[in-house]
């Protein structure tokens, strides 16, 4: 499990002559084993800061991850290699091989008896089960989730949240949701961040205040979404 | 129509396409005459009449030495700078004055040049043959390099991955295509320039048998060698299509799928 702290955190990118900045001065902390959404509206740099926590991007300011994190990460879309079967897939994040442990994996996501199917052969969303699948069985410390049901049709992702939950259950990692969805934020997270339009700002950060396991149908679980979309209506 | 009848289709066509080459060459030899144009059975008996001799094969052999050569030597530096160019725009912009120089130049041109300052000697046809079809398998290769998904790259990097694993399990699989398709390119293009190469400056190979019957003005030498060495190339490049069709079945599964 990684604590991870952030003071002042700034990143820009350089399009052109011009210095566009994206995060400007983000400061949060999180304990090891919680669960923090980041909510903010498209664009806003959320990807940006899992790739500066993944380690893929340079920043201005503070990173702190205890002890150094070992990450598994969930992309936007499934980011399967064509040219490998499922399970080869999922053995290719090992750093050394274990069939047990790729077979184990490929059970608990749904995909039991696909693991010699190339990603083609299976529908997006078990293609996003073995991504879910890959970063999990390599036991993240550090787990980052961007938008992770954005390309699935809404009735696929709302199954899958009700399984992640479960999956994430399997785990002791710090896990950060990068998400537009504020139900879905409500649903799976401990704590939520919401962010401002680009360059992002830390507008709130708010607890969620409801024991697990949670009902994705209870109706002060969709206030509280509600009361989150306001609070990002109103930093707009 | 049943997979089993589109394949038998697919060799009917092939057979019909090289049966029509054999028509052609029997009926210009018809028209022209065995002495300007030897039928297939007289280039036949005259490769049979080179076997016989032990000639043919060993001139084919001398010659397909230094197409290998100059293959594996364009293959292999063009490989590394085609990688490197369309990884850095910067290597990119360094190169790009001497590939677009390499690509304008006349192809005779560093033949030539090669024998001036070398000499008549093998070092100059090699060097000369690579020099020429360097450039291409550079453009090829960067521009398969700029294909690859850089997306791909992060989620190996985000998992841990070593640059040999990258290379072989990542960038390897998408590049393959295109490096099958650039050798089977360059190794038509080496064999070509180097039969050119042999033709103005050797005393071996199948060029200077060319050129040997040439000035006898001995049509059916001229055939037959020309033959021989085609068809031992056409088996070559029948090798490197297998190579790029088996490289390439990911993405024809992906675009069947």
């Amino acid at each position: 499990m990684t604590r991870v702290v952030l003071q002042e955190l700034s990143k820009s990118f350089l399009r052109g002559q011009e210095e566009k900045k994206v995060l400007e001065r983000l400061s949060f902390a999180l304990e090891p084993g919680q669960f923090l959404a980041v909510l903010g509206p498209s664009g806003c740099g959320k990807t940006t800061l899992l790739h500066i926590l993944a380690g893929l991007e340079d920043y201005q300011g503070q990173l702190i991850l205890e002890p150094r994190p070992r990450v598994g990460y969930v992309f936007q879309e499934p980011r399967l290699l064509p040219w490998l079967t499922l399970e080869r897939n999922l053995a290719f994040a090992l750093r050394r091989p274990d069939g047990a442990k790729v077979q184990d994996w490929l059970r608990r996501v749904g995909l039991g008896g696909y693991g010699r199917y190339y990603p083609h052969q299976v529908s997006l969303g078990m293609q996003q089960r073995a991504g879910v699948a890959r970063a999990l069985l390599i036991e993240p410390s550090l787990l980052l989730l961007d938008e992770p049901f954005s390309s699935l049709d809404e009735l696929t992702a709302q199954q899958m949240r009700v399984e992640l939950q479960g999956w994430l259950a399997q785990t002791a990692a710090t896990v950060i949701l990068v998400t537009h969805n504020p139900l879905e934020a409500a649903y799976l997270a401990d704590r939520v961040l919401l962010l401002s339009r680009s360059p992002a700002r830390v507008l709130a950060e708010l607890e969620v205040p409801f024991p697990r396991p949670r009902d994705l149908e209870a109706p002060e679980l969709w206030q509280f979404a509600r009361s989150l979309v306001r609070c990002l209506e109103a930093g707009a | 129509m049943t997979q089993a009848n589109l394949v038998v289709r697919s060799w009917l066509y092939r057979g019909a396409s090289y049966a029509s080459i054999l028509l052609a060459w029997l009926v210009l030899s018809a028209w022209l005459g065995p002495k300007l144009m030897p039928g297939p059975g007289e280039t036949w008996a005259f490769v049979q009449r080179e076997l016989e001799r032990g000639v043919l094969l060993v001139q084919v052999g001398i010659t397909l030495q230094r197409v290998l050569l100059a293959f594996a030597l364009a293959m292999g530096v063009g490989l590394a700078l085609g990688f490197a160019s369309g990884r850095s725009q910067r290597f990119e912009g360094l190169l790009e004055g001497w590939v677009a120089l390499g690509l304008a130049i006349p192809r005779i041109l560093p033949i030539v040049v090669a024998y001036v300052l070398l000499g008549l000697n093998e070092l100059a046809a090699v060097l000369s043959v690579f020099l020429i079809v360097l450039p291409t398998v550079v453009v090829q290769v960067r521009e398969g390099v700029r294909t690859l998904d850089p997306r791909l790259f992060q989620m190996s990097r985000v998992f841990g991955k070593g640059a040999l694993e990258v290379l072989y399990f990542v960038a390897w699989p998408q590049l393959a295509p295109f490096v099958w398709g650039t050798a089977r390119a360059t190794l038509s293009l080496c064999w070509k320039m180097i039969v050119f190469a042999e033709l103005l400056g050797r005393t071996s190979g199948v060029g200077y048998q060319i050129a040997f019957y040439f000035q006898m003005f001995e049509m059916r030498g001229i055939l037959a060698y020309g033959l021989a060495i085609t068809v031992a190339l056409v088996a070559l490049d029948a090798l490197l299509a297998w190579g790029g069709q088996r490289a390439g079945r990911w993405r024809a599964r992906e675009a069947t799928a």
